[in-house]
């Protein structure tokens, strides 16, 4: 049983908070992300947690042991780094086996584990080599077995992908994530890139300011954002935000985005407006891929004038300018328009999600 | 335009090179000669002022340097310069390697105050200490000693090596600490198995410095030694065989032959360790 938990921690440079006040949990086994922009904490916390740096409030604890004060080497986890960190003037074989030389484990036992992770990630052919010598996804493999064989209680990765270019990138994803399966070990993984988290993670830790805005599976994360904020940040392209104004008429509750815009608030949506007065400002979210052409006398729609096509290769993006802002509209490739034109958006009302304007909270 | 900028450039390096060749040149093309003036002139030994006067030469011979072999004078200076030399370099490695790696990783109280202590020892004037340690040096039994030379040395070298090699050691990336930390290493087997051997370009660079510094030092060596532990460049300006109650006419063939013969040391040395100098001094800047 591994499990990680951070009280209250909090951590400045300076004068700069980088993490404030953070409460997690991670689970025992879990792949957790930690998704943020960057500056805004991931990194400091996941260095917390590795002992490379120490909190100023709040504790750590692995289990029921609290390791604030207990320094890296003693924490049995290793990291893997943006820059992959191998020892460039060791061999592969030497940087794998690093950890455990250190340790001073008995050679029989070093070679027979070093040969183990070298055939499990594929590279006994690449062990005599020197890093310089090794490509940018030879090195990714590398540093990952040298934090792999000393079969630690945590791993943590600090955006151990982004050296790589998309394709890899896209192979190594489901290669660590079948990885950490096997192994059954308890990953944390830090990056700013939402496809990355969405595809690998048991549950996404949503991190901005040094605060955890949410925590949840992918699915909880992509369509229920707890917050204004990440509904923008998540989803390619991400969740339209439309301003609007609530507005109630005789027993109708409806939203006025824009001047020839006014949308009746689906019956889900409604018990959670009673409180809010006429006149409050909202904003609507709503996901690209939510958003239809077309009028089958459905009620939720508005018309809007085509801005701009962009082409994804296996979808459309269009946009439109609706008032002062563009909505993002999601449609099968080859969808043919004009700039210009006018059109009806249909929103399919049962995936609408509605934010307090002024504080970003999901209503 | 471009032409006459490119000859303008070659005008300056030819007038630099000339410079700094010259001397050396003519201090090798003297130690070849011996003045036969005296023999044929018939009126024997001729003086301008105090100073010997040769009328004419012969060129090239290795008298000189059979003389600077012979009487063993030579032998023993470099002996003397390279015994005190090494010595002197491997204190300051042993002493102020842990000591550069602790200002490049560690936070302590004073490490500032250190630093600019280490800087100010390096600009203290050493006309200022001499005297002193002259003092001192007979009182505790080290004038003209090898120990003596080695320690007084030190205050040359353990500057150059603790600020040169902090760099060093703050120029690796701080995840390859990091990943050594996490990997469970202690400080002592990261600063034995991961920095030093990153460092090691450097290292020569610093050894070189801070060996042809000790090397050519001249100053400290004119004060605090004697017969017995008397250096290549003392030796350099007072010629061989001197004793330090002797009195010798100085003779320029023989002064030129020990200043040719002083060069050759640091010549070989560069030469050698010519591919890790470049690299140890351009280390960090070529990442």
């Amino acid at each position: 049983m591994v499990q990680v938990r951070l009280t209250g921690v909090s951590k400045k440079y300076g004068d700069v908070p980088a993490v404030e006040k953070l409460d997690l949990l991670v689970r025992d086994r879990e792949f957790l992300t930690i998704l943020g922009p960057s500056g805004g904490g991931k990194s400091t916390t996941l260095r917390l947690i590795a002992g490379l740096e120490t909190p100023d409030e709040g504790d750590i604890h692995i289990d029921d042991l609290r390791i604030n004060e207990l320094p890296p080497r003693d924490r049995n986890m290793t990291m893997v780094f943006q820059n992959y960190a191998l020892f460039p003037h060791m061999t592969a074989e030497a940087n794998i086996a690093f950890p455990l030389v250190v340790k001073h484990t008995p050679k029989e036992e070093v070679e027979k584990r070093v040969k183990e992770v070298s055939s499990l990630l594929k590279i006994s052919h690449l062990l005599k080599r020197k890093p310089k010598e090794m490509s940018g996804g030879e090195q990714q493999r590398v540093a990952l077995g040298r934090a792999i064989v000393k079969k630690p209680n945590v791993f943590l990765m600090d955006e151990p992908l982004s050296n790589l270019d998309a394709a890899l990138r896209t192979e190594m994803r489901m290669e660590l994530k079948r990885l950490q399966k096997q192994l059954q070990t308890t990953l944390i993984y830090v990056t700013h890139d939402q496809t990355e988290a969405l595809s690998m993670a048991d549950r996404i830790a949503v991190i901005k300011d040094g605060k955890l805005l949410q925590i949840g599976s992918p699915e909880e994360i992509y369509n229920q954002p707890a917050d204004a904020w990440i509904a923008s940040f998540i989803g390619n392209p991400p969740m339209n935000l439309i301003s609007c104004t609530l507005a109630r008429n005789n027993d109708r509750t409806t939203l006025h985005a824009a001047e020839d815009c006014v949308l009746e608030i689906p019956k889900s949506l409604i018990s959670k407006l009673t409180d809010l007065e006429i006149g409050a400002k909202l904003k609507l979210g709503v996901r690209p891929e939510d958003i239809e052409i077309g009028s089958k006398g459905a009620t939720l729609f508005c018309e809007a004038e085509i801005y701009l096509l962009e082409s994804t290769g296996d979808s459309t993006v269009i946009d439109f300018k609706m008032g002062d802002s563009i909505v993002k509209l999601k449609t099968k490739a080859g969808y043919k328009a004009k700039i210009g034109e006018r059109a009806q958006l249909v929103f399919t009302g049962s995936k609408m999600l509605l934010f307090d304007a002024e504080t970003g909270r999901a209503l | 335009m471009a032409k006459r900028k490119n000859r303008l450039r070659y005008l300056v390096l030819i007038f630099a090179s000339w410079w700094v060749i010259y001397p050396i040149a003519t201090s090798v093309q003297e130690s070849f000669e011996i003045d036969l003036g005296p023999l044929y002139s018939g009126r024997g030994v001729s003086f301008v002022g105090q100073f010997f006067q040769g009328t004419g030469g012969l060129m090239p011979t290795a008298i000189n340097y059979l003389q600077a072999f012979r009487i063993e004078a030579w032998p023993r200076l470099v002996f003397n310069s390279s015994i005190i030399a090494l010595s002197s370099v491997s204190i300051a490695l042993i002493v102020g390697i842990p000591a550069a790696y602790s200002f490049a990783m560690y936070k302590y109280r004073g490490k500032t105050i250190l630093t600019i202590g280490l800087l100010a020892l390096r600009t203290i004037s050493p006309f200022a200490v001499l005297v002193p340690f002259f003092i001192v040096y007979g009182q505790l039994g080290l004038f003209d000693t090898f120990q003596g030379m080695a320690i007084i040395y030190l205050v040359l070298n353990l500057p150059i090596v603790i600020l040169m090699m902090r760099g060093f050691f703050k120029d690796i990336p701080k995840e390859i600490y990091e990943a050594a930390f996490l990997s469970g290493a202690s400080d002592m087997t990261i600063m034995r198995r991961i920095a030093l051997p990153l460092v090691i370009p450097g290292m020569v660079a610093v050894v070189l410095f801070a060996f042809v510094a000790t090397w050519n030092e001249y100053l400290y060596a004119l004060i605090l030694t004697g017969a017995r532990s008397k250096t290549v460049s003392r030796g350099v300006w007072s010629g061989f065989g001197e004793s330090i109650q002797g009195f010798k006419i100085l003779d320029f063939d023989e002064l030129n032959t020990a200043g040719t013969l002083a060069l050759i040391p640091a010549i070989v040395i560069v030469l050698l360790v010519r591919k890790y100098l470049v690299r140890g001094v351009t280390l960090g800047a070529a990442k």
